[in-house]
């Protein structure tokens, strides 16, 4: 590392900032259920979700659309959102994690439905095909790369690339469209979005390598190539090469196609898909309850109940629901699901989830420093550990440019996320405001006297991995097949990684399923 | 005595400088050396006569006097150039305060050799007294005059130059408190006097290079008259004997000797063309030159200036200079002057206007071509009246051809009708504009009197475009791809290399 500024000293004094997000440590408390109070009353709903995030408020908005109005969505967090949760200063809104959508291709359509919906989709052309609205779709310039000192248009990592480096690149690039063209007799694609729209079963072989063993396999040595592979990896699955399945790594790059009209642009927001969980959240608004830590879900008579403490309240109350929908991570509802929690399913363990860090930075203006490309939406570092940083302001219509916030991911991928988790959740604000300003002191050495506040978030499980043998293998499938009603479980870690489609698909068809179930409801 | 003889010399060669900044900086920021130079020139030596006559009244205590005139001149004459700076930025009534410090720098220079003769009254014969001081006197005036241009200026600048003699003006008056040191009852009084305005004068000489603009005297080649720093851009205004130039973050925005042909040709075929042009938006635009030209409407009854700097309409409404060039247009009582960004503006606004003149400065980066989007352009089209009109500044197609077409073609893409045209601007060759409406727009009727470039007549060949500006196959400028200004950058970057 060529750290050089960020040390202390050079911090400005006035710098402000704190760890924000306490759902970890209420989360904890899950572990000693023996400390909380016991639960009283019995509040009767329709339906109880547990879990505020995309799969839950997903869950919400459809039943909501189909007349379900008793209804109670329980979220441990302050906010709603999930990973998709997001805040607001004076200067923006910005998000503390998933900050973009791709454009929805045809599978996708339910997330074509919800974007029409709230106005981001204005209509179709004379093909059939969406129109955005151009504000939504992320502004130019989209991406930058700094390497050798110098920012250069792009994520690819052409400075300095040799004729081998690109004749690797263009094969990969010819390689993932053979995936992307494929399909079978009924017409499916092998790898879509969401991923049940898919051809079941193809290409699981590729399930049994590791992407880095899929590249080394092919001779895709460049380590140009592998640093962008890897890249994605890390960016969408927080996993390195090693420890991500082919198949999850294939589907990163054939699962989608360019848009005709807009090529491979996406969908952002200044506060990320925060823009959507909000839009989500909108027509169930006052049935969503913050700071809800559910500790026990279990059948009883007439119903299920659902024990949540209320940490404000500092009381647990029950509530029982005629249909439950654990939105929540595998891990989670693993803990909380009492049958569950007498006897461990088997698939638990195959559930491994990876670190995050986010950290969000109020500047007076853009960061100042090293030359070459200017400032985009997605700003990357190839020497760095983390993902680098998107601009909360970017897609802001104002020509001339303020006060901004960036926000800084980090996933932390590797081979023991419980050690490094473990680190994580040990570290002060302090540690953390230095580990970031050190990786961002080499494009912009001024940025630590320029910042005027840092947070920072700590993701403990951010998301799940899609390792080797996970993806296609038996413990997700079981997972999945599980829970039948009244009890369901719908989560993105049911697809085997985390992407908005696939939280708001399992959110939406455990709707549908319920509507089924009660008729008369709805 | 040979210390008091110095003392002469320096407070000589003081006062001929304090009339020669004076001078210097009002024909900088005023032109017309000749006139600045004598009426400056005038008013200082009247002044001083005002200050020998004024110099009877003074009948005890002639050292201390002495001493406070000193330093007061050193106080009023060293900052003579920074208030003139300030002022002609600040006020309307430049000359006041010019000729107002300039009165008041004369009066104390005035006094400061009869009070001197005075207090040697008793040290030498009358006759050699008047002979020694009056020599002495006029030989600081030589000195004065060839530091001046040839030293101090080139050197320090103006303000810098000012800063220094008052020091040493200020010094003076120190080191009399020594020299008379006998005549004085209050010497520790003055020497406290002195210090502090010592202190406040080189505090003034070391801040000087940010008030001075002289790293950018470098970048323009005419004189910089008026420099800013607003929050949005830098202003720099030069003149070069009649031609006033306004740059924008280094950009040229206008050339007094020819925009007439720029702003006629923005405002007046979309004015023109209008049946009944009532209510006008101008979008950028904060010199309010397009303003001038709109105004000459009997017909128009409003006009909203949407400009995000309120350096600019500021500048642009009070500062004398301007307003000669701009015809205090702003002043107009039917001129609304907004401050804000023109795209959140217009998506907020509800009003329906019957012509929008858009004149931005070119798509240099990515925060202006915003405001040259199919996004930009759909918004401003829901804001136009039945039978409203557009016109848009477009960067040259002849430099800059497919950015220019690329425009015409983004406005197309929201659903406008446009018509192209282009006219030739000596300062910056040929230029091109568009008119679009929300029907295909129609001919100038009729142009108000006293244009001096565009006629009914030659109007329909402005929209004639020659082989070498003719329309080429080009992208929509939207805002995920911003192909505007790549056009832009690489067109410009081909004609110069260097930018």
């Amino acid at each position: 590392m060529l750290a050089a500024g960020g040390c202390r000293a050079s911090v400005a004094s006035s710098l402000e900032g704190e760890i924000v997000g306490a759902g970890h440590r209420l989360g904890h408390l899950l572990r000693e259920p023996g400390r909380l109070p016991p639960p009283s009353g019995a509040e009767r709903v329709a339906v109880a979700i547990v879990g505020g995030g995309v799969a839950g408020l997903s869950a919400a908005w459809q039943l909501a659309r189909a007349g379900v109005r008793d209804l109670v969505v329980l979220e441990l967090e302050d906010t709603p959102g999930g990973n998709a949760r997001s805040s607001v200063s004076a200067v923006t809104g910005y998000p503390w994690g998933a900050h973009y959508l791709p454009l929805p291709g045809q599978a996708a359509h339910g997330v074509r439905t919800l974007l029409r919906e709230v106005g981001v989709i204005e209509g179709v052309d004379r093909a059939g095909r969406p129109v955005y609205d151009e504000r939504h779709l992320c502004h130019a310039p989209q991406e930058r790369l700094f390497l050798l000192g110098r920012w250069h248009e792009g994520l690819f990592p052409a400075p300095g690339a040799g004729a081998e480096d690109r004749a690797q690149l263009e094969r990969f690039r010819q390689e993932m469209d053979g995936y992307r063209r494929w399909r079978d007799g009924a017409g499916r694609r092998a790898f879509a979005v969401p991923r049940a729209a898919g051809a079941p079963g193809a290409f699981a072989e590729l399930d049994r390598v590791s992407m880095a063993d899929f590249l080394t396999a092919r001779g895709y040595t460049s380590p140009r190539l592998r640093w962008w592979v890897e890249y994605g990896c890390r960016d969408d699955f927080g996993s390195d090469l090693a420890h991500t399945s082919a198949w999850a790594g294939v589907h990163y790059h054939a699962a989608r196609d360019a848009d005709p009209e807009y090529g491979d642009v996406v969908l952002t927001w200044p506060e990320g898909n925060g823009w959507l969980t909000r839009r989500l959240a909108e027509p169930v608004a006052d049935r969503v309850r913050l700071g809800q830590l559910v500790v026990n879900v279990e059948p009883v008579a007439g119903g299920v109940a659902v024990d949540a403490y209320d940490a404000r309240a500092e009381r647990t109350r029950r509530i029982v629901a005629r249909e439950v929908v654990l939105a929540c991570p595998v891990f989670v509802a693993a803990r909380l699901y009492r049958p569950w929690r007498e006897r461990p399913p088997a698939f638990a363990a195959a559930f491994r989830y990876a670190p995050w860090l986010v950290a969000n930075l109020h500047l007076d203006r853009a960061p100042t420093g090293a030359g070459g490309a200017p400032l985009a939406w997605d700003n990357v570092l190839y020497d760095s550990p983390a993902l680098g940083y998107v601009v909360a302001t970017h897609q802001s219509l104002r020509s001339h440019p303020g006060p901004t916030v960036l926000t800084y991911y980090r996933s932390y991928p590797g081979p023991d996320p419980a050690a490094t988790r473990r680190a994580l959740l040990d570290a002060s604000w302090a540690t953390l405001r230095d580990g970031v300003l050190r990786d961002l002191a080499r494009p912009h050495p001024e940025l630590a006297r320029e910042v005027r506040r840092l947070d920072v978030m700590r993701y403990g499980h951010a998301m799940v991995r899609p390792e080797v043998g996970f993806v296609c293998g038996a413990a997700r499938a079981a997972a999945a097949a599980a829970l039948s009603g009244p009890v369901h479980l719908a989560h993105g870690d049911l697809s085997g990684f985390s992407l908005f489609e696939e939280a708001f698909e399992w959110g939406t068809r455990t709707a549908a399923r319920i509507c089924a179930r009660l008729p008369r409801l709805t | 005595m040979s210390a008091i003889y110095v003392s002469v010399v320096v407070v000589a060669t003081a006062g001929l400088v304090y009339e020669l900044v004076a001078a210097a900086a009002a024909s900088y920021l005023l032109g017309d050396s000749i006139t600045q130079f004598s009426t400056v020139i005038g008013a200082y030596l009247f002044a001083m006569g005002v200050g020998s006559f004024l110099s009877r009244y003074v009948r005890r205590g002639v050292a201390a006097r002495f001493v406070e005139v000193e330093i007061a001149v050193g106080l009023v004459g060293g900052w003579t150039t920074t208030v003139l700076f300030v002022a002609f930025a600040q006020t309307p009534h430049f000359r006041v305060v010019l000729y107002g410090l300039v009165g008041v720098v004369g009066v104390l220079v005035g006094l400061e050799i009869p009070l001197l003769l005075r207090l040697l009254r008793g040290r030498l014969a009358f006759s050699e007294l008047v002979a020694q001081v009056l020599s002495l006197d006029y030989a600081g005036a030589l000195l004065a005059s060839l530091l001046f241009p040839l030293l101090l200026v080139p050197r320090l600048g103006l303000i810098r130059t000012s800063l220094l003699v008052g020091l040493a003006n200020v010094a003076v008056g120190l080191w009399s408190t020594w020299i008379f040191r006998r005549e004085l009852a209050t010497a520790g009084y003055l020497r406290g006097l002195a210090v502090a305005a010592l202190v406040c004068l080189g505090g003034g000489a070391l801040a000087a290079e940010r008030i001075t603009t002289w790293s950018e005297e470098r970048l323009y080649a005419d004189e910089i008259i008026l420099a800013r720093t607003s929050a949005y851009q830098r202003i720099v205004l030069t003149r070069w004997t009649d031609d006033l130039r306004l740059f924008l973050n280094g950009h040229l925005q206008f050339s007094s000797r020819d925009e007439y042909r720029y702003h006629e040709a923005l405002v007046h075929p979309a004015v023109a063309a209008h049946a009944a042009p009532r209510r006008v938006l101008v979008l950028g635009g904060g010199d309010g030159l397009a303003v001038r030209e709109i105004v000459k409407y009997p017909a128009v009854q409003s006009v909203t200036l949407v400009d995000l700097d309120p350096e600019m309409t500021r500048l642009f409404s009070h500062n004398p200079v301007l307003i000669a060039v701009n015809g205090g247009a702003l002043r107009d009582p039917r001129v609304r002057v907004v401050n804000a960004d023109a795209f959140v503006w217009l998506g907020q606004t509800r009003e329906a206007f019957d012509v929008v003149i858009v004149d931005f400065p070119d798509p240099h980066n990515f925060s202006l071509g915003k405001l040259y989007s199919r996004s930009f352009y759909r918004l401003l089209r829901a804001r136009l009246a039945p039978g409203g009109l557009v016109s848009v500044q477009a960067t040259s197609p002849m430099f800059a051809r497919r950015s220019f077409w690329c425009i015409v073609e983004t406005l197309r893409s929201a659903g406008l009708a446009a018509r192209p045209y282009h006219v030739y601007v000596p300062s910056f060759g040929e230029w091109g504009f568009v008119l679009a409406g929300l029907e295909p727009p129609a001919a100038p009727r009729a142009y108000p009197d006293g244009l001096r470039f565009l006629t009914t007549e030659a109007t329909p060949a402005l929209f004639v475009f020659p082989p070498d500006m003719a329309a080429v196959p080009v992208e929509v400028n939207r805002l995920d791809n911003q192909i505007l200004v790549q056009y832009y950058g690489a067109e410009w970057q081909r004609i110069f290399p260097s930018l």
